[in-house]
């Protein structure tokens, strides 16, 4: 154990032991020198009076060589004792000097500044260390304590000064404390403290020393690393939040009535839920690791797969109600499958699929299209008695009607003709729906039908006296479809056209030949679809808000049934529109024309 | 109008207010009338009358047989084979109206979808064209 300077010096002088004799050589050696020149004066005055006169300066100087003799051997036996004491001090002062610098320089070393506090003149000392520490000139310094009261920083300057009175109080065992210091340039620096007492044997203290030691990269440390844990704690907790999500995720997922898998890009099944297994008969521990490809049946058509690749090579969602899946027994079922790819940057990295069967649900809504066709031909009956009476009524078969009445008659007739219209709409929806209308193509002239079709429309044509521009030129002279699908087209647009544009405005209908497709345009200068409505132009009864306002008539089924022929004869429609600024259809279908087929109605 | 032979017309047809209304406007139009609702009733009357000119049919009809059936007899019948008939209905489907026209009637109407004057007219025009 290091001992300190001080103690090292005291050993070695205890080491050295007392020198001893020194006080009795102090006092004899003056007797001796008193009792020689006492015998040498009697001597002198005696002898001279007796015979050995003759002998008296041998005796006198004999005697003084005595004496000399005597105290000189006095002071040899006792003086090495204090040289041997001398150079013992001598090296304990050393000793004690070099472990004072040892400590001053381990001081140094370490960076650690020194301070001694006089409490009884409030004098304070402050090592050069402190106050290059705080940004001053690099000596030490003596100073009222105040110059280190002030520089506390002003926060910390109370819990400091408490702290050093608790100690000198003895009512902590220990003086040590950090706290902000202000150096020279303004700025603080955290330091901290460590200091002890110089008590009396009272225990009033009298001095106070200590290091100052500059912790500010500690604290910097310190703050870097709270920050850090902070960082940790919030990150920790979003983990927990994420994990509890997963957990609800995989409830709900779990819970779900919807058969719901997860597979690799390479189609290996990697989860699937309860539901999943009850739907398709495989346990979880016989369709983990398979390819979903084991659902697959024979009864799907192939475009289906096709349309699938194509949708989730590029990373879109695909969904299909044509699907049909096989089951462990080998039982079939119709489902609605939706594929979502779980995708991160380029790379696909699951996929989910949800799957149900709809069996029933299509079963349901095939009931409820054929109760729709089967209560529009019921109501076909009393729409053709009321057609019918009216127009007895009109054709004065009965008697004149009057003016009044005449008019109320020919409201109900043309009410009537509006019913009919949307039952034949409806019929026409539920045939389509179904699947069961026919097509039965035949060489026909488009343009004559498209004739035909303005021929009907002329009346309304010449009331709001709008123009119509033909652009036939390209138009193939026929054309492989059958005639009343190709009327139901040029109808629905036509009329539209007519419907929706303000009186004098301007139609035109272009028949031709755009790559392998037979182009159907009709363009308007009319009211225009709403952007917002762009996507629900096509759905069954919807009527855009701007033209409901300014025509109370119309079905909302037109566009509907025209999308339907157009998509059962392999074709597409498409359109543009702006509100205001009118509205372009555009018709392709395959120029090879309508492939025939069988069914039990024909579309009216 | 009194020095036209009348011509006379038989109706098949299972609803009465739509026979009713039909007869009305024929009789104006200066037709003679017959009227049945099944298909057994039908033949009776092309039986009993003395002679028919034209048929008017409908494809729903009471009792078990419908249009095509009665189209068959007639058809398959020497002196009836010639009438011409007129099939109108509101619920025939379109292979049923696809066997109405191989079966050689004349023209198939939606009913609903046509004013009585204007297949009265077609009707008049064929009688005529047979004259």
């Amino acid at each position: 154990m290091e001992q300190e300077p001080l103690q090292v010096g005291k050993r070695i002088l205890k080491e050295g032991g007392s020198p001893r004799g020194g006080k009795l050589l102090l006092f004899f050696a003056p007797l001796v020198l008193l009792l020689g020149s006492g015998g040498v004066t009697w001597l002198a005055y005696w002898l001279p009076q007796t015979a050995f006169a003759d002998w008296t300066i041998v005796s006198m100087v004999s005697l003084a060589l005595l004496d000399a003799v005597v105290v000189m051997t006095m002071i040899f036996s006792t003086l090495p004792a204090y040289i041997h004491f001398a150079k013992k001090g001598e090296e304990a002062i050393v000793a004690t000097a070099s472990g004072k610098e040892r400590y001053v320089n381990a001081l140094e070393g370490s960076g650690l500044g020194f301070w001694e506090y006089d409490l009884e003149t409030g004098e304070a000392f402050f090592s050069a260390r402190i106050m290059t520490m705080l940004g001053y000139p690099d000596h030490d310094k003596i100073d009222k304590i105040n110059f280190w009261y002030d520089s506390i920083h002003p926060e910390d300057a109370p819990g400091v000064k408490r702290e050093m009175e608790y100690y000198l109080d003895r009512r902590t065992p220990e003086y040590s404390i950090e706290y902000r210091l202000r150096r020279a340039n303004g700025e603080y620096l955290w330091v901290l403290d460590r200091g002890k007492a110089l008590r009396d044997p009272s225990g009033k203290p009298l001095k106070l020393s200590g290091i100052t030691e500059d912790v500010s990269n500690v604290k910097r440390v310190q703050e870097v690393l709270e920050a850090r844990t902070n960082e940790l704690e919030s990150a920790k907790n979003i983990i927990e939040e994420e994990v509890q999500n997963v957990r609800k995720f995989q409830k709900a997922v779990d819970s779900s009535t919807e058969a719901v898998s997860i597979t690799r890009p390479d189609g290996t099944i990697i989860y699937v839920n309860p539901a999943w297994t009850v739907l398709n008969g495989y346990s979880n521990e016989e369709a983990l690791g398979r390819n979903s490809r084991l659902l697959k049946s024979i009864e799907t058509k192939p475009e289906i797969f096709i349309a699938m690749w194509e949708k989730l090579t590029a990373k879109l969602t695909f969904r299909t109600e044509d699907i049909v899946n096989k089951r462990k027994d080998n039982t079939t079922y119709l489902a609605e499958l939706s594929i979502f790819p779980i995708t991160e940057g380029e790379q696909t990295l699951f996929y989910v699929s949800i799957c149900q069967d709809i069996s029933l649900r299509k079963e349901i809504d095939r009931a409820k299209t054929e109760f729709v066709s089967l209560a529009s031909h019921q109501l076909r009956t009393p729409l053709s008695a009321i057609r019918w009476y009216s127009e007895m009524l009109l054709s004065k078969y009965v008697g004149e009607l009057n003016e009044k009445q005449r008019q109320y008659v020919k409201e109900i007739y043309a009410g009537n003709l509006r019913m009919v219209d949307l039952v034949n709409a409806l019929l026409n929806v539920s045939r389509l729906d179904l699947g069961t209308f026919a097509i039965e193509p035949e060489e026909v002239s488009p343009i004559q039908i498209c004739e035909s079709v303005l021929t009907e429309l002329n009346p309304q044509l010449i009331e709001k006296k709008q123009t119509v521009e033909r652009v036939f030129a390209k138009a193939p002279a026929t054309y492989l479809a059958d005639p009343k699908l190709v009327r139901i087209v040029f109808q629905n647009l036509l009329s539209n056209s007519v419907k929706y544009t303000q009186s004098g405005g301007a139609i035109a209908v272009e028949i031709g030949i755009k790559g392998n497709a037979l182009h159907i345009r009709v363009t308007d200068n009319g009211y225009g679809i709403p952007k917002s409505q762009h996507g629900k132009i096509f759905q069954k009864l919807f009527r855009a808000d701007n033209v409901r306002q300014k025509d109370t008539e119309g079905t909302g089924l037109g566009m509907y049934i025209v999308k339907a022929i157009v998509e059962f004869a392999g074709g597409q429609i498409s359109f543009e529109s702006e509100e205001n600024h009118g509205t372009t259809f555009h018709v392709l279908l395959p120029l090879s024309g309508m492939v025939k087929k069988t069914g039990t109605r024909g579309l009216v | 109008m009194a020095e036209k032979q009348k011509h006379t017309i038989l109706i098949l047809e299972d609803d009465q207010p739509l026979t009713r209304a039909l007869s009305d406007a024929l009789v104006k139009n200066g037709f003679a009338v017959v009227t049945a609702a099944t298909v057994e009733g039908g033949i009776k009357k092309l039986e009993h009358t003395k002679h028919i000119d034209v048929i008017w049919l409908d494809h729903y009809l009471l009792g078990t047989e419908n249009g095509i059936d009665f189209v068959v007899k007639v058809k398959n019948h020497p002196e009836w084979k010639s009438i011409p008939i007129f099939v109108v209905s509101n619920t025939a489907s379109a292979p049923s109206i696809r066997s109405y026209l191989e079966l050689g009637v004349s023209n198939f109407y939606t009913k609903s979808d046509y004013d009585m004057t204007q297949i009265i007219s077609d009707i008049e025009a064929t009688l005529e064209k047979e004259e």
